[in-house]
């Protein structure tokens, strides 16, 4: 039948954006080469290899036919207003993102490109429940504390934390749960134990880790993408509703029980209250982001060093600050735009593990960008989770990558599956 | 001097950034408008609707739409059929659909939970006609000639 519509037909040319960014990226990175006086170069080289490795990116994707190439170009554009606003903070930081990026970028190249290979072998639900018992385990064991959570783990000179990844397995989890929820079905005599309620009492384990390690940003990140996931895949009313009324009030219990939570609520409903003390933050951040006005105040002309923390959790506010409520809006419709491409991509695959997988991946990463952007505006109460590449940190950064490559590689899958189709058609 | 340069650029590197935007967003558009396309084209061939499970009113909701492209079609609960169903009532391969000179056959491949024809159920290789509703475990699928565009 000749009616089936040739994939490549006027689809507009997906070079421009590619141009653009480039444009940014060159326009940002001279602009900081020059903000001191005297002109730095290793400034504009790392803006220069930026751009060149958006381009060698892209090439790479489209000539081996590795799937959505949107997906990487907007991660691009959200990388140079990232890395940029970190190298305006501060060179030191700014460069070792820069080299996260790097190792981020090659961590994504190599899982889109393997990431096929393993995907049918490894579904087992119990691998990665398993895996992730072995990391908190780890963690309580060995791990640091820095900020008032027990997160991370330091070996030598590299520290990472291991939440970062956890979250990841925790998606494989659910997708293998979704897919073959008989897995989990406990035989006692004949009485058998419906699934859903031993999958409940695993994830309540798991969220018990994380409040253990005082992870609460994390806890409530894995929480959304459960029950969304459930939601989604499964027509269980009762079932999320019971998980949502019981984490609810656990976490009310919490919230009246330490005093480390309390002072997050507290000073999310009134931080002018305690504008100096457990105010500062936020109001600092709220300042900022007031002061940047509609367009900014100009790279290098706002006051960011003013609110703790900015490199990591604030990087919002610092960014709305210098490049102005417009610049803010831009980063949150990019990530809305990355919402979109990942449910498409979910929406394309036919096996439901590697469906919820896509669906989970995507959803992690716009609860995570949600929470973080609502906490530092005030919107909900504040939660220690990263801005994805965007905010500064190596296990942030690189699980960020990660996850893009995974969905980079399902995207790779759908395209070679409508190849395969399309060839059978032509073959009839 | 770079303090005015800096005031310069940075109405336009917003309207870059906002550029950027639109591109991708006229992606999301084209990206839709083929989606309906491709849905016409698949409603043109035969093909079966899957109807949703939720709606029991008069009113059918067509979750999906699958076309019958090869001469032998495996619908069932394995991943290995070409119509793979994830309805724990279904058998791993279930049905079989065959396309022959008059259209397209359906066979039960001896099924646990069997297969019903527009409430009958099959026992032995059924001709199918236009709106026939195939139900096997909670799933119902409608057969289509396909030809006409519904709505």
């Amino acid at each position: 039948m000749n009616s089936y519509l040739i994939k490549k037909e006027k689809q507009p040319n997906p070079m421009t954006p590619m141009h653009l960014v480039a444009l940014i990226d060159l326009s940002l990175f001279t602009l900081l080469s020059f903000r001191s006086g005297v002109f730095v170069m290793f400034i504009l080289m790392i803006g220069a290899s930026k751009v060149v490795l958006n381009y060698l990116t892209y090439i790479i994707l489209r000539k081996y036919k590795m799937g959505d190439t949107y997906l990487a170009i907007i991660v691009a554009m959200i990388l140079s207003l990232g890395l940029a606003m970190q190298l305006r903070l501060s060179t030191d930081v700014g460069f070792k993102q820069f080299i996260w990026y790097l190792t981020g970028l090659s961590i994504f190249l190599v899982t889109s490109s393997i990431f096929q290979l393993v995907n049918k072998r490894i579904r087992s639900i119990w691998f990665f429940y398993i895996l992730m018992i072995i990391l908190f385990i780890l963690t309580l064991l060995i791990g640091k504390s820095i900020n008032g959570a027990k997160n991370w783990i330091v070996l030598g000179k590299i520290s990472f934390q291991p939440s970062e990844f956890i979250k990841i397995l925790f998606v494989f989890f659910i997708a293998s749960f979704v897919s073959n929820p008989e897995a989990l079905r406990l035989k006692l005599g004949d009485r058998s134990a419906s699934p859903k309620w031993i999958l409940m009492i695993m994830v309540f384990i798991i969220l018990g880790f994380f409040v253990l390690q005082r992870e609460f940003g994390t806890a409530l990140l894995i929480f959304m993408v459960y029950l969304s996931t459930i939601y989604v895949f499964e027509k269980a009313i009762t079932f999320i509703a019971t998980n949502a009324i019981l984490a609810g009030s656990a976490a009310l219990i919490a919230v009246k029980i330490m005093p480390h939570l309390q002072v997050r609520v507290d000073s999310w409903l009134n931080p002018f209250a305690d504008i100096a003390g457990k105010g500062y933050q936020i109001t600092q951040s709220l300042f900022a982001i007031g002061s940047g006005s509609f367009f900014g105040t100009g790279i290098g002309f706002g006051y960011p060093h003013f609110i703790p923390n900015v490199e990591t959790d604030f990087i919002f506010s610092a960014i709305c600050e210098e490049m102005g409520i417009f610049g803010g809006i831009a980063i949150i419709i990019m990530f809305v735009l990355l919402l979109y491409r990942g449910i498409k991509i979910c929406l394309g695959l036919r096996d439901p593990f590697t469906k919820s997988l896509a669906f989970g991946l995507t959803i992690t990463v716009a609860f995570q960008t949600f929470l973080i952007i609502g906490g530092v505006t005030k919107l909900i109460p504040l939660t220690g989770i990263t801005l994805p590449f965007v905010s500064y940190g190596g296990s942030s950064m690189l699980s960020s990558f990660l996850i893009l490559g995974l969905l980079q590689a399902l995207s790779g899958s759908i395209l070679r599956e409508e190849a395969f189709e399309f060839e059978k058609i032509d073959n009839k | 001097m770079y303090e005015v340069i800096v005031m310069a650029t940075k109405y336009i590197l917003t309207f870059i950034i906002y550029l950027f935007i639109l591109k991708i967003a006229k992606l999301i558009y084209i990206d839709i408008k083929k989606m309906t396309v491709w849905e016409e084209t698949k409603v043109s061939n035969p093909h079966l609707k899957l109807l949703s499970s939720i709606e029991q009113t008069g009113t059918n909701t067509v979750t999906e739409i699958f076309p019958l492209k090869n001469t032998q079609i495996i619908i069932g609960r394995s991943l290995e059929c070409e119509i793979a169903i994830s309805d724990p009532h279904i058998s791993s391969q279930h049905v079989q659909l065959e396309r022959i000179s008059q259209g397209f056959t359906i066979k039960d491949l001896g099924s646990a939970n069997g297969t019903y024809i527009n409430g009958e159920r099959l026992s032995r290789p059924v001709l199918l006609k236009e709106d026939d509703e195939i139900s096997l475990g909670i799933t119902k699928l409608v057969f289509s000639e396909g030809g006409k565009l519904d709505e």
